[in-house]
């Protein structure tokens, strides 16, 4: 930009003082930030909107015996169908928009304090459509997945800008879940543990075996999709609401897929910020 | 403040200390800005320097909230603000909150515009509980006025991205064109299914629906009012900053529980000036020689 059209420039202000009087066109909303807005698009991707699915789910009771290692089933399931219902909401609103995708997801809870075992679940979300003849598709290529669906990605626009100019496209969000009892140490078990430094198999297993199910579950949906693999993956633990021996161990990742066959990128060039 | 003859501001226009200010403003070489060092190069790159910080505020009297709870025994339904009915589900109470911030954006653009600027950057808005009743809505922000020639925009835009932000979309043909921000507020009565559902006492797994139908009327509400406000700036995108919900219980008489929920939206529409199909965006690829943070913002 030179200084001759520095500031706002005329175009711009013709347009603004336009649509001051009342000729709009279509209008779309996004919480993207700026630096994923502008990326987004220069990926060949439009925003078409802010896409939302929202559920308030009660989440079943279940007790653990004191001592023993086990999964929470009923509420593995809960923080599944939970989850669906929110992530299949928000598709559902893509879908009507006639979406190609969706960019930025966030899935997120939030237990209420009105009630004991009562949480929202909501994902957030751009979805996109491709520009035609968008650049880096193969002929023919959709961007929908293999279920029909428009794809849904959690990373980052600077990720999904980078993710597509090394020749891979997102195809869905994959998740696993498993709640898991970690049993306490029997009395006798405790007491002679007391003062020693030793580990504690029970509960080192205990946490292999949880993350384990939910890492392969994670998997398993990403089968289901025909991925290549899966980006950006979080491995957290999340206590809730639980107490100290029963965590939720959610699995949460980008499963993606190839457009062509190589897949380099640009050689980045170093810089030094000079802020912190 | 006192005027010099004594008596109080009428609450038109500018409240005279405000107006000193300007006036101060005018005869003065040196402007003020909230901006920090990054920001203000960045604006500098686009052809825009600070006029001066800007602000507006209202301290309103927040009290009376609306009536009724859309009672049914085993099929309530959600009130949202934006219904309609003048009174209902809380409408007053966001008709206030709307003022408040409507009043204090008023009085931001109205400084803005004495100070000659094009645009106002950075704003930042704050909601403050003086006590039960009274609260505080400020709008603050950096004025900052282009070098170029020639015609100007009618309004000020105004904005709450900052520096840095503006200056990219600048750069990559999109012009901010106003701040919005939208609200609903509603009610839903505890009807005998939502009860059943959400008892402590019931062991399984079930979806709220009465829950989920309402924070998703107010939600979808305060959307709607949000696209509506930002439409009328101009523009074809608007980038959410923040998007909040907050529910909470209220038990007007014995065994009749209603549940509420408040929904806002904050944001900013801009407009594409760039002439081609897409914008002219040349990013590069670098890597910084410092550790940075994983940050989406």
């Amino acid at each position: 930009m030179t200084s001759a059209d520095a500031a706002i420039p005329r175009d711009a202000i013709n347009r603004l003082n336009a649509m001051r009087e009342g000729d709009h066109k279509g209008l779309f909303t996004s919480d993207l930030s700026v630096n994923e807005f502008l990326l987004v698009r220069e990926a060949g991707f439009r925003p078409l909107g802010l896409v939302l699915g929202s559920s308030v789910y009660h989440v079943g009771i279940q007790t653990a015996r004191w001592s023993k290692n086990q999964e929470m089933t009923t509420l593995s399931e809960a923080m599944y169908h939970a989850r669906e219902l929110a992530m299949t909401r928000m598709e559902a609103e893509a879908n009507a928009l006639g979406a190609d995708g969706i960019v930025g997801v966030r899935l997120e809870i939030e237990f209420k304090e009105f009630g004991e075992s009562i949480a929202e679940f909501i994902a957030v979300g751009t979805a996109v459509k491709a520009d035609q003849n968008h650049p880096l598709a193969p002929a023919g290529h959709s961007w929908r997945n293999n279920l029909g669906q428009p794809f849904t990605s959690d990373l980052s626009g600077q990720d999904f800008w980078t993710l597509l100019q090394a020749g891979y496209a997102p195809l869905g969000m994959t998740m696993g879940t498993c709640v898991y009892h970690i049993g306490h140490q029997k009395f006798w078990q405790a007491l002679g543990n007391a003062g020693a430094n030793v580990e504690i198999p029970q509960f080192t297993e205990a946490l292999y075996d949880a993350r384990e199910l939910a890492m392969g579950r994670m998997q398993a949906e990403a089968e289901r999709l025909e991925a290549e693999g899966i980006v950006g993956v979080q491995l957290l633990s999340l206590p809730h609401r639980w107490g100290g021996h029963t965590t939720e161990f959610f699995a949460i990742g980008t499963a993606v897929r190839s457009l062509r066959e190589d897949h380099t990128i640009a050689k980045p060039t170093l810089v030094l910020p000079l802020t912190d | 403040m006192p005027r010099s003859d004594g008596t109080t501001w009428d609450g038109v226009g500018l409240p005279p200390a405000a107006q000193d200010r300007l006036t101060r403003a005018a005869d003065s070489q040196a402007a003020g800005s909230l901006l920090s060092v990054p920001d203000a190069s960045a604006l500098a790159t686009v052809g825009f320097t600070p006029v001066g910080e800007v602000m507006g505020c209202i301290v309103e009297q927040v009290a009376w909230r609306g009536y009724g709870c859309g009672y049914g025994w085993t099929d309530s339904r959600t009130v949202a603000s934006g219904n309609g009915n003048r009174w209902a589900g809380l409408a007053p109470y966001v008709q206030a909150v709307y003022h408040g911030w409507e009043t204090a954006l008023r009085r931001l653009l109205m400084e803005a515009t004495a100070l000659g600027a094009d645009g106002v950057v950075g704003i930042q808005l704050t909601q403050k509980h003086l006590d039960l009743q009274n609260r505080e809505f400020v709008a603050l922000g950096t004025a900052v006025r282009g070098v170029a020639v020639g015609p100007r925009a009618k309004v000020p835009f105004t904005t709450d991205l900052n520096g840095t932000d503006v200056s990219k979309l600048l750069h990559a043909g999109w012009l901010p064109t106003g701040i919005a921000v939208g609200i609903s507020a509603g009610v839903r009565h505890d009807d005998y299914r939502t009860r059943n559902q959400a008892s402590w006492w019931n062991g399984s797994n079930t979806e709220i629906t009465g829950y989920t139908d309402l924070v998703s009327t107010i939600r979808h509400d305060a959307r709607t009012q949000f696209e509506r406000r930002a439409r009328a700036h101009g523009g074809e995108a608007v980038l959410v900053s923040s998007m909040g919900l907050h529910v909470w219980e209220n038990e007007p008489s014995d065994n009749h529980t209603d549940h509420y929920a408040e929904a806002s939206f904050i944001g900013t529409a801009a407009t594409a000036f760039h002439r081609g199909a897409t914008a002219p965006t040349s990013s590069l690829t670098v890597l910084p020689l410092n550790r940075t943070k994983e940050n989406r913002r």
